[in-house]
Order: C-alpha cells, then sequence, then structure tokens
C-alpha cells in the first residue's frame, strides 16, 4: 500500500508536469505565432503558472489530506526523511548546474554580441528569468522522481 | 574479492511469536510507518542503529538475534 507520502509526491510531481505542460504550450505558441513577445507576456505567464500551481498544490493536497486522514498526520519517519535528503540533493545539482549553465550562456551571448531582448522569437535568447523558471521546473521534477525512485525501489 | 555481505532480519518471524505482532503495531511503538516497518522487514531498506535497536528491545532480544549481517551465501 502507498503511503500518504508517496501519494502527495505523486500528486507534486503530475502537478508540475500538467503546469509545465501549459507554459511549454504558451511559450511555444508564442514562438509559432512569429511575432515578437514582450516581457510583460512572459512576466503575466509566469506569475499565472505560478499561482496556478500553488493553487492545485494546495487544493489537491487538502483533498488528499481529508482522504488518508491516517496517514496525513503522520509525522515524517527516518526512512522518509532520508529519501527526502537524498532527493534534495539530485535537486540541488540540477539547479545549481542548471543556474551555472545559465549564467555562462550569458556571459557568452554577451561576450560574442548575441544580444539578450526584452522582445524576442528566438527561445535560445529569451530573458534570464524565462531560464531559470524552467531550470527551477526540472530541479523540481528531478527531485520528486528520486524521492519516488526511492519509494518505488521498495516495492 | 571483497565478500559480498547483506543486512538480513527476523522480524516476521518474531512478530509471529508476539502474538501475531502486526507491523502497524511494531511501526506505532517503535515511531515510524507501517510501509518503513514493511521496507525493513523486505530487507530493503536498512534501519539506523536507534530503530534497530528499539525493535530489539520491542521483543527482548539482543540486536544479533534480530539483524544479522552475513555473506549473501549464507541462509
Amino acid at each position: 500500500m502507498i503511503s500518504f507520502r508517496e501519494k502527495s509526491l505523486w500528486v507534486s510531481l503530475l502537478i508540475s508536469l500538467v503546469i509545465a505542460s501549459v507554459y511549454g504550450d504558451n511559450i511555444l505558441a508564442f514562438l509559432a505565432a512569429g511575432e515578437a513577445v514582450s516581457g510583460q507576456d512572459i512576466s503575466g505567464l509566469i506569475f499565472r503558472v505560478v499561482i496556478a500551481f500553488i493553487v492545485l498544490e494546495v487544493v489537491l493536497h487538502i483533498a488528499l489530506a481529508m482522504k488518508e486522514q491516517e496517514g496525513s498526520g503522520l509525522p515524517e519517519d527516518e526512512r522518509e526523511r532520508n529519501y527526502r535528503l537524498l532527493a534534495n540533493n539530485v535537486g540541488y545539482w540540477v539547479l545549481s548546474i542548471g543556474v551555472i549553465a545559465c549564467i555562462s550562456q550569458q556571459m557568452i551571448n554577451s561576450s560574442f554580441g548575441f544580444e539578450v531582448q526584452n522582445e524576442y522569437t528566438n527561445l535560445a535568447l529569451a530573458p534570464f528569468e524565462l531560464k531559470l523558471v524552467v531550470i527551477f521546473w526540472l530541479s523540481e521534477v528531478a527531485r520528486f522522481a528520486t524521492e519516488l525512485y526511492y519509494y518505488r525501489q521498495e516495492s | 574479492m571483497a565478500e559480498t555481505l547483506t543486512l538480513k532480519n527476523n522480524i516476521r518471524t518474531l512478530r509471529f511469536f508476539s502474538n501475531e505482532m502486526t507491523q502497524q503495531e511494531l511501526a506505532s511503538k517503535i515511531g515510524v510507518t507501517r510501509q518503513t516497518v514493511m521496507a525493513i522487514e523486505k530487507g530493503k531498506y536498512s534501519p539506523s542503529l536507534e530503530v534497530a535497536f528499539k525493535i530489539a528491545r520491542i521483543f527482548n532480544k539482543p540486536i544479533d538475534d534480530v539483524f544479522q549481517y552475513t555473506s549473501l551465501d549464507e541462509k
């Protein structure tokens, strides 16, 4: 039987994937339109996506806690803590490498004259914050997936 | 070549001889979740020393009677 924490992780992973698909879909739609996209459009999109993520997390976790009343109140035990820490480590590495890669790309862009645009049609020249959202999302997915991997290894 | 060792345990047997203690009962007594007891019992998770001693204490056994660190070939 799957524990409350594992179910909670599945919920978070699924929400992350759904939100990422909505985000990616909108970015691709911007690019496919072939028109220049302003930073304001992107900021608005990021804001809406973050709000949707928070709302979905809260609502689905409340629903899960109501369904799993026994498991939801239990404190984290040593096995769960171990898995969480191992997964956090993986997420941390993904985030660190991603941010370093992002900064390096930014430096290369400015050194070789590839201007980072406020209005753009090319994702490679997208603003720093747009890439950071993707990197943050990747690190979160890596974290959830690693923790789930450890839980699934036991079954 | 280094000998391959693995952690085995007799928790299932000890539970049986303790009036068929359930995994949930054992979990509550040692302060972990039932899933953790299940993982320890199946040898999928190696508990901390603290939890290992708690389990041994519940069954009134020395820790060696509960957990054995043995070669994979040994039964």
